[in-house]
């Protein structure tokens, strides 16, 4: 009510306010008024809350486990070369991202590295949303032959046998499970579809040791994600303006350039990105085909949320597994109302756009190099594959001026948060 | 707290009741109800809750707890064999947060008898896009014969059209509203 009543006394003086900075600034670069819808709108990107809690993992804000994943997310030893860490593509100096247009570990990977700054407040993750929590996502990278090529048996032999890691394990999840015994539990062993030696490994296990084994996986994975979602950005200057909006402090409303407000009233405005970008996190969480030609030219080969759709019901960590903190949560009625359909071929994941500015190339095979390309692309649509049949009809060549696409990577700039705390940059003791 | 509420009301109930077929009723009503209805039942105890008769009836006679559908928001269907009762919580349907819908059948000429010879297929799509919901919701047959859909989920702003598809003996009617968010 209170808040209500104050937004609108304050209503007027806000209109009037941007123009009032940018004269002020630049006489000749005007800066847009604002009207009430469209101030609410904006205010629904800022601010932004603290990241939803994760009931599936219970030791999601645990702080122990956080510096427990700290030292896994940057551990190497357990990589089938001995070099490669998360931190390998996901560097803390470049925005834990790696500036390449494909990922790279022991092979060539056929998407982009997704920065995890801010991953806490993703509702599915990877580009097709196959891993429905962020502890389910961790998995994934540390056992694919073309990423970190380890192993679950390795993973868990290394943390039994390292002191510091064993101490630090047992300390949150009890004792790990003895695995000395290297033909009982092959070091080599994991389950795969395309390793063919290392499944059958696995297979050859005893049950109630695999069991054993994919505890100690799923332990790990939710320290990967207490770690995580501590790299959470701070405020913008796009927040700081917004707060101008709300109290009118004229030092706040400088945080954005005349150029940088006209863009932030197209994104919510004439560009309607805010359809697909919505919310504080600047994204919708779900998927869709903005039709972009594949680096290997067309035809498109990856499914994207088709395949993705599929695979997160499938996924033997997910929030309805038995591995899973909360069976019956909201997270497991989530993934049971996937729907799985032919139009989500070719979807990905809406990014957000918080700290874009740092993690270029874009896109899912980082087709674009800058921003300004992204934006382009948006304008003209120039080269984007015709929709298919049944496919969302949303996106529309916007026809945008050199002013508007300079104006509207300008906003795009004022999304780049301050970085985490530089203790949680590096490994754990390391300076 | 929900306990001694449901107990005073029982009480109530037990001390004022006159039929005890009817009270046998009335309790497997309040027992299979929601904790929402629950509280509506004890509310109806309250002397002045239900009515503003100025003489206090010496004895009031028991009420039914009132329906769950009643001040639901109501369509009707497209060639008016049907009305639709639906509500949806939270009470306001959130852009781009999943919410739960429960929808009631009721024929056009009789609008307080539930149905549960139809069946209810709830679905939404927003037709300016060319896309339906980005999920399947998972459907509760409740035991006051509605139906409820839990996981909807309206992931974009813009204009939504909400389907009651109403089917029986192979003839389908849909009710249809919608609903704008911003
Ligand atoms: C070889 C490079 C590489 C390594 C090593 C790597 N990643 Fe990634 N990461 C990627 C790529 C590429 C994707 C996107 C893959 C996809 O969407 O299919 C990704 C996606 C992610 C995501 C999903 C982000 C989102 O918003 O969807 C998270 C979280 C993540 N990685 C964390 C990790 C962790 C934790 C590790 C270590 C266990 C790790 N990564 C190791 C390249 C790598
Ligand atoms: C129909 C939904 C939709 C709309 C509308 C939309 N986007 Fe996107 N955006 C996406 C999706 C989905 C992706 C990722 C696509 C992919 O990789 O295949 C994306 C990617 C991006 C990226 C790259 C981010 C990264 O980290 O790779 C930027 C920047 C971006 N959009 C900006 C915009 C701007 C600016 C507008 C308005 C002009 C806009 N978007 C409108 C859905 C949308």
């Amino acid at each position: 009510m209170k808040r209500r009543a104050s937004f609108v006394a304050c209503l007027a003086l806000l209109c009037a306010l941007p123009a009032i900075v940018a004269a002020a600034q630049d006489p000749a670069a005007a800066a847009p008024e604002f009207d009430a819808k469209t101030l609410t709108r904006i205010r629904q990107h800022s601010p932004r809350p603290p990241p939803p809690a994760d009931p599936t993992n219970r030791v999601a804000d645990d702080p122990r486990a956080a510096a427990f994943g700290q030292r896994l997310f940057f551990e190497t030893r357990w990589s089938k070369n001995g070099e490669i860490s998360c931190a390998t593509c996901h560097e803390p100096e470049r925005a834990f991202t790696d500036g390449k247009q494909l990922g790279e570990g022991l092979g060539k990977l056929e998407r982009h590295t997704p920065s995890v700054l801010d991953v806490a407040y993703n509702r599915w993750f990877f580009w097709d949303g196959r891993a429905d929590t962020l502890w389910a996502q961790a998995p994934g990278p540390l056992e694919n032959d073309a990423e970190m090529g380890a192993t679950r048996v390795g993973a868990a032999a290394l943390v039994a046998e390292d002191a510091a890691l064993r101490a630090a394990y047992t300390e949150l999840f009890g004792a790990p499970p003895d695995v000395a015994d290297r033909t009982r539990f092959p070091r080599d062993a994991k389950p795969s579809a395309t390793n063919a030696s290392a499944n059958a490994a696995w297979l050859g296990m005893r049950e109630e040791d695999r069991d054993a084994i994919d505890v100690v996986l799923a332990n790990l994975a939710k320290s990967f994600a207490a770690y995580q979602r501590k790299l959470v950005t701070g405020p913008a200057p796009f927040d700081r303006f917004v707060e101008g909006l709300v109290d009118g402090d004229t030092t706040k409303l400088a945080a954005l350039s005349p150029s940088a407000q006209r863009g932030l009233a197209l994104f919510v405005g004439k560009a309607n990105c805010r359809l697909c970008h919505s919310g504080p996190n600047f994204s919708d969480g779900e998927f869709h085909a903005l039709g972009l030609v594949p680096l290997a030219g067309p035809p498109p080969r990856d499914s994207g949320r088709h395949a993705g759709a599929k695979l997160v019901k499938e996924h033997p960590f997910n929030a309805a597994s038995r591995f899973s903190d909360a069976r019956d949560g909201d997270a497991a009625l989530r993934l049971s109302t996937v729907r799985s359909a032919p139009e989500m071929w070719g979807e990905f994941k809406t990014p957000s756009l918080r700290n874009v500015a740092r993690t270029a190339p874009y896109m899912h095979e980082g087709q674009f190099t800058t921003l300004e390309q992204v934006v382009r692309f948006y304008s003209t649509m120039e080269g984007a594959l015709p929709v298919g049949h049944h496919q969302e009809t949303i996106l529309q060549p916007l026809g945008l001026t050199d002013v508007e696409i300079a104006d509207l990577v300008e906003f795009l700039r004022t999304l780049d948060g301050t970085d985490p705390p530089e203790e949680l940059r590096r490994p754990p003791g390391a300076r | 707290m929900k306990l001694s509420l449901f107990l005073a009301a029982l009480g109530l109930v037990l001390t004022s009741c006159g039929a005890p077929r009817a009270q046998e009723t009335r309790l497997k009503d309040v027992i299979e109800a929601g904790p929402a209805q629950r509280e509506n039942a004890s509310r109806a105890k309250e002397p002045h809750a239900q009515s503003d008769s100025e003489a206090p009836a010496p004895k009031p006679a028991p009420q039914a707890p009132p329906p769950a559908w009643l001040g639901a928001r109501e369509t009707r269907s497209g060639a008016g064999a049907y009305l639709v009762r639906w509500r949806t919580e939270p009470a306001e349907i959130p852009m781009n947060d999943e919410f739960s819908l429960r929808a009631w059948v009721f024929a056009a000429d009789a609008p307080d008898v539930v149905l549960r010879d139809v069946e209810l297929v709830i679905d939404a799509a927003m037709p300016d896009h060319g896309h339906g919901m980005a999920r399947a919701p998972k459907f509760v047959k409740r035991d006051d014969g509605s139906i409820e859909a839990q996981g909807m989920l309206f992931h974009m702003p813009g204009r939504w059209e909400l389907y009651f598809d109403v089917s029986k003996d192979e003839l389908t009617e849909r009710a249809q509203v919608h609903v704008e968010l911003e």
